[in-house]
């Protein structure tokens, strides 16, 4: 039994998956210690980690989308998550990723990011999806611009932080 | 979509069935209540209820148990009842939300009693608590008429300050039917 609906897609080097328990304890470790979560919300303790990890679960059953487990095939080990945020307060559906520190620097959100990309525009049948990012989370800008987004204007999120809606191509329908 | 297959129960005058989308609107406006939500962690505004709905809805993929959404036959949902063990908690509680249409009528302790039987003789769990806010005194008086009592004071780690208690285990309850059935 897979804890969520969630299909799984394949590239070269990744297997991208519904997130599965034995995910929890990269996540909670990334949350818990990494020194990039600035622009994210900053660190947490094992339990808030351990609520927005079945939050993610029960997003990916409410909507048939939300983040998937990012798992390099070749080893096995969690590299990040990727998917489709549409929480209750959000303009639109997101393209958005978190990568873990081990996973940076590899390609491997670009990887993924255009199989979601094309899972949305296709199976699901949304348009041009949206990606909110800090003013001054340069990484996460960048990857943005790599895949062909652009800036469509400011908003807020959450209590009043900035960000700016970057909006994606159109994706090829897969 | 797809929600997880949670086990339906029923009692005389209740169906304690599985979260459904139809389900979050009447605990959003329940968690927005600053006079009825606090026991339960509020009040909280839209974004962080839905947020707490999607964690229920995690809760029993991750555990097989959670709360479960509390209808009249008629089909009116009258609030949630269930089994919470997030980490962090001390032990499985169980736990219990009336919304305001359905107060005062004994529907907690109906849905509340079917919960903690479906833990012991379906889950196997061997004992429970509830996690009660230092004077919510209604919480109080619906423990004490479940045959829970006071065990200790803790840190809880979303609640703060919070009171643990115990309820009586499967042994202890099956000696009171018999008593109750002599």
């Amino acid at each position: 039994m897979t804890l969520t609906p969630a299909p799984t897609f394949t590239t070269d080097r990744l297997t991208i998956r519904g997130p599965e328990k034995r995910d929890l304890a990269a996540f909670t470790d990334w949350l818990g210690t990494s020194s990039r979560l600035a622009h994210v919300g900053g660190n947490v303790d094992a339990a808030a980690a351990w609520r927005g990890f079945i939050a993610g679960v029960g997003h990916l059953h409410w909507h048939g989308y939300g983040f998937f487990t990012l798992e390099e095939t070749a080893t096995g080990t969690a590299m990040g998550r990727i998917g489709i945020l549409h929480h209750v307060d959000w303009p639109e559906p997101e393209l958005a990723w978190h990568m873990f520190d081990h996973g940076e620097g590899h390609g491997f959100a670009t990887e993924a990011a255009h199989v979601i990309r094309d899972w949305a525009q296709g199976t699901l049948g949304l348009g041009p999806l949206i990606s909110m990012i800090a003013p001054e989370n340069t990484r996460s800008r960048a990857l943005a611009e790599r895949l062909g987004a652009t800036v469509e204007r400011s908003a807020e999120i959450h209590k009043g932080e900035p960000v700016l809606i970057y909006r994606h191509a159109a994706g090829v329908a897969a | 979509m797809m929600m997880p297959t949670c086990p339906t129960l029923h009692t005389e005058r209740l169906t304690l069935r599985g979260p459904e989308h139809r389900d979050f609107e009447p605990l959003a406006v329940f968690l927005a209540d600053p006079v009825r939500s606090p026991g339960f962690g509020g009040p909280d505004p839209r974004d962080r209820a839905w947020r707490w709905f999607a964690c229920s809805i995690g809760h029993w993929c991750l555990h097989g148990y959670g709360y479960w959404t509390v209808d009249t036959h008629a089909g009116e949902t009258v609030g949630i009842v269930g089994l919470w063990n997030p980490e962090g908690w001390p032990e499985p509680e169980l736990g219990w939300v009336m919304f305001a249409n359905g107060e005062g009528r004994g529907y907690a302790y109906e849905a509340a009693v079917a919960a903690r039987h479906h833990a012991y003789d379906t889950l196997g769990m061997t004992t429970l608590t509830s996690n009660i806010l230092p004077g919510n005194t209604r919480s109080q008086s619906l423990a004490r008429k479940l045959g829970a009592w006071y065990e200790r004071t803790y840190d809880n780690p979303n609640m703060g300050v919070d009171d643990l208690w115990r309820h009586p285990g499967p042994d202890a309850l099956s000696l009171s039917n018999q008593k109750a059935t002599a």
